[in-house]
């Protein structure tokens, strides 16, 4: 039974849907992230990103629809998930009066799997003074010492809500190192949220862009990049453009500048758009992650 | 198992002292008392230090009890302040076991209290010559009426404390619940409905409080969020 | 090896780039290992994977071999290769010009001269 499930995606989401009151937080998400890739998820503030991701750890009720990590049911089974998962929060709420090394202490009591060298690794890498109280450490080391505790049990796989933000560039470095050598070592899956697009570049395989609670996108990173294009078309003189190419994500008439951003796209509808619009002249340009991620937030603010 | 009850000794700390201090300290000024040879009027038969232990251990069996509401008022929702209980919720424990950690406090504080005063009234009881049957049903029910009100204040208190986020709220209702079941007694009382006020007290608390406890140990195992 | 991760051009072949301009010029010579994918990908902060993309395209264009269990090492033409990449990466670099100057409405002659030069330009100051 356990054997099927292990085969099975690390993730699975089936018209996840959570809400609070009258507000629709997540709205019928569908997910797969396949065992041994890093999907990372991005959103503006209140997306639902964390929302989304409190449910795949078993932190907040789900409204409707399934959710399966590791093939176990959150809210069956949440022990037997912990003991595989690792989890950096968005903010960090470990014991404030334990010092470190109690902090080490006690979870290593309650966990089945505990990896002593990874930990006494990530004790040095990230220079953690075990013998500090935690309500001394500054918001750098917190995270840190977060991450180290969600990898010193050697999970399967790694959620991570936000766990860059306001990190100081040398901190960020030092937490990206840890993550990377985890990733490294054990090959194991990893969920990360976040608003930094460059580390979706530097993390991730897979991307997720979630907007009022949906899924717009869930692509390859680099297929995303090879396949979304803008157009830029010079009208003719006096004449607006008549109907937008399919897949239009975004577009904006200015002057006789008509910019279009289209998903899937071929070289075919920049030909198709020069026949049967009145325009002189179309442009391709390519477009980096975050241009791409504003123009699919700014594509659906315009239509709702 | 060892590091949970060792975390909720820790958070808990504060009022262990404090509960220690006031049970011990009504002993200490008794002995002190009998020492200086100070006692209770004396009726010609006990000795001071008798008499004196007499009235501590009451005392003594009295303020203890108020302690079970500060641990029971504190136990689930303390966490939940800090918001240390989100961290708690990250590591694979059960709930079961968090409430299990959480219930061995109390309970050898209230197994400590009651050895510890029953003992001392049970040896001073030896020595004072207690008139009458009746004197006797009069400590039992001293004694019955006082373990209730403990249990309520526990219980009342957990209750609270597993359901809301403030256990400063959690530990007041625990400590007025016991009031409000003697208030609820009185209009009781006028109508003469009741004919012994205490009996009303006992059976009233000896369904409260399990019914209090296991509510509140059902919502905390049936809740989702920490 | 400097990536640019808001750029449009996908970090593994931004990658396999860096590492044929570095063979290119020298810094590993034929029968040289490369860095190991961990240390790789620690060092300039990107996924694994990615890395791992990155030598396997270079490892298709037969800039380097990979030893089993050992690693990978560049191979004999290894050199003179990433030399002849290298020539496609300056015409993609030109690709990307003169389609700038086809935006603004630039005939092929206007654009030849601006290369004409540029070229003069730089051989000028290198020099």
């Amino acid at each position: 039974m356990s054997n099927q499930a292990d085969n099975g995606p690390a993730i699975k989401l089936a018209g996840l849907t959570k809400r609070f009151g009258r507000t629709l937080a997540v709205d019928k998400l569908s997910l797969e992230v396949p065992r041994g890739s890093t999907f990372g998820l991005i959103g503006p503030n209140g997306a639902g990103k964390s929302t989304t991701i409190k449910m795949l750890m078993g932190l907040l009720s789900v409204s409707t629809g399934e959710v399966r990590v590791l093939g176990i049911d959150p809210l069956a089974e949440p022990v037997r998930l912990k003991q595989r998962v690792g989890y950096v929060p968005e903010t960090h709420h470990v014991y404030r009066w334990m010092r470190v090394e109690e902090v080490l202490g006690f979870c290593r009591s309650l966990y089945d799997t505990w990896n002593e060298q990874t930990c006494r690794e990530m004790l040095g890498l990230f220079g953690l003074d075990p013998r500090k109280k935690v309500k001394h450490l500054s918001k750098g080391m917190l995270v840190k010492l977060s991450l180290l505790l969600a990898v010193s049990h050697d999970p399967e796989l790694l959620v991570l809500d936000e766990p860059m933000a306001g990190l100081d560039p040398v901190a960020r470095e030092e937490f990206l190192d840890g993550v990377l050598r985890t990733i490294c070592e054990r090959g194991q899956t990893v969920l990360f949220s976040t608003h930094t697009l460059d580390d979706v570049q530097r993390l991730a395989d897979t991307v997720g862009i979630l907007y009022e609670g949906r899924l717009l996108v869930h692509r390859e990173v680099e297929a995303l990049l090879a396949t979304t294009k803008r157009i830029r078309a010079t009208l003719v003189d006096g004449c607006r453009p008549d109907s937008p190419p399919e897949e239009t994500i975004w577009q904006r008439v200015q002057g006789r500048e008509w910019l279009i951003t289209v998903g899937d796209f071929t070289e075919e509808k920049a030909r198709q758009i020069l026949a049967q619009e009145a325009v002189d002249h179309v442009e391709v340009i390519d477009l980096g992650l975050e241009d791409l991620f504003k123009d699919f937030v700014k594509g659906q603010r315009a239509a709702s | 198992m060892k590091w949970l009850i060792w975390k909720e000794y820790r958070l808990n700390r504060l009022i262990l002292i404090v509960g220690a201090v006031l049970l011990i300290a009504p002993h200490a000024i008794a002995l002190y008392f009998a020492w200086r040879g100070i006692g209770p009027p004396a009726n010609g038969v006990a000795s001071p230090l008798a008499a004196n232990l007499l009235i501590s251990g009451g005392y003594s069996l009295v303020i203890s009890q108020l302690m079970l509401a500060f641990l029971g008022g504190h136990a689930i929702a303390c966490e939940r302040a800090d918001r240390s209980a989100e961290f708690l919720a990250y590591l694979p424990v059960s709930r079961a076991r968090i409430l299990a950690a959480k219930l061995t406090l109390p309970l050898f504080w209230a197994a400590l209290i009651w050895t510890a005063n029953l003992l001392i009234l049970r040896l001073v009881i030896a020595e004072l010559p207690l008139p009458g049957k009746r004197v006797e049903e009069q400590v039992w029910l001293m004694l019955s009426l006082t373990a209730l009100t403990g249990l309520v204040f526990f219980s009342v208190g957990w209750l609270l404390s597993s359901m809301l986020e403030s256990p400063t709220f959690s530990i007041c209702g625990a400590l007025i619940a016991p009031l409000l079941i003697v208030m609820a007694g009185i209009p009781l009382d006028w109508m003469n409905i009741l004919h012994r006020a205490e009996l009303w007290y006992l059976f009233t608390c000896l369904a409260l409080a399990p019914a209090c406890f296991i509510a509140g140990t059902w919502y905390y195992l049936r809740r989702v969020e920490p | 090896m400097k990536i640019d991760p808001g750029s449009h051009i996908p970090l593994y072949l931004q990658i396999a780039d860096g590492i044929r301009a570095a063979v290119a010029a020298g810094l590993y010579r034929p029968g040289e290992a490369l860095p190991s994918l961990r240390a790789l990908a620690i060092d300039i902060q990107v996924n694994p994977n990615t890395v791992q993309r990155a030598y396997d395209q270079l490892e298709r264009e037969g800039l380097v071999y990979s030893q089993r269990g050992k690693g990978l090492y560049v191979s004999q033409q290894g050199t003179t290769s990433a030399q002849t990449r290298s020539q496609q990466v300056v015409r993609r670099g030109f690709d990307e010009a003169v389609r700038a100057g086809r935006a603004a409405g630039m005939s092929a002659q206007q654009i030849r001269d601006l290369f004409e030069a540029a070229i003069h330009c730089i051989d000028e100051t290198g020099e």
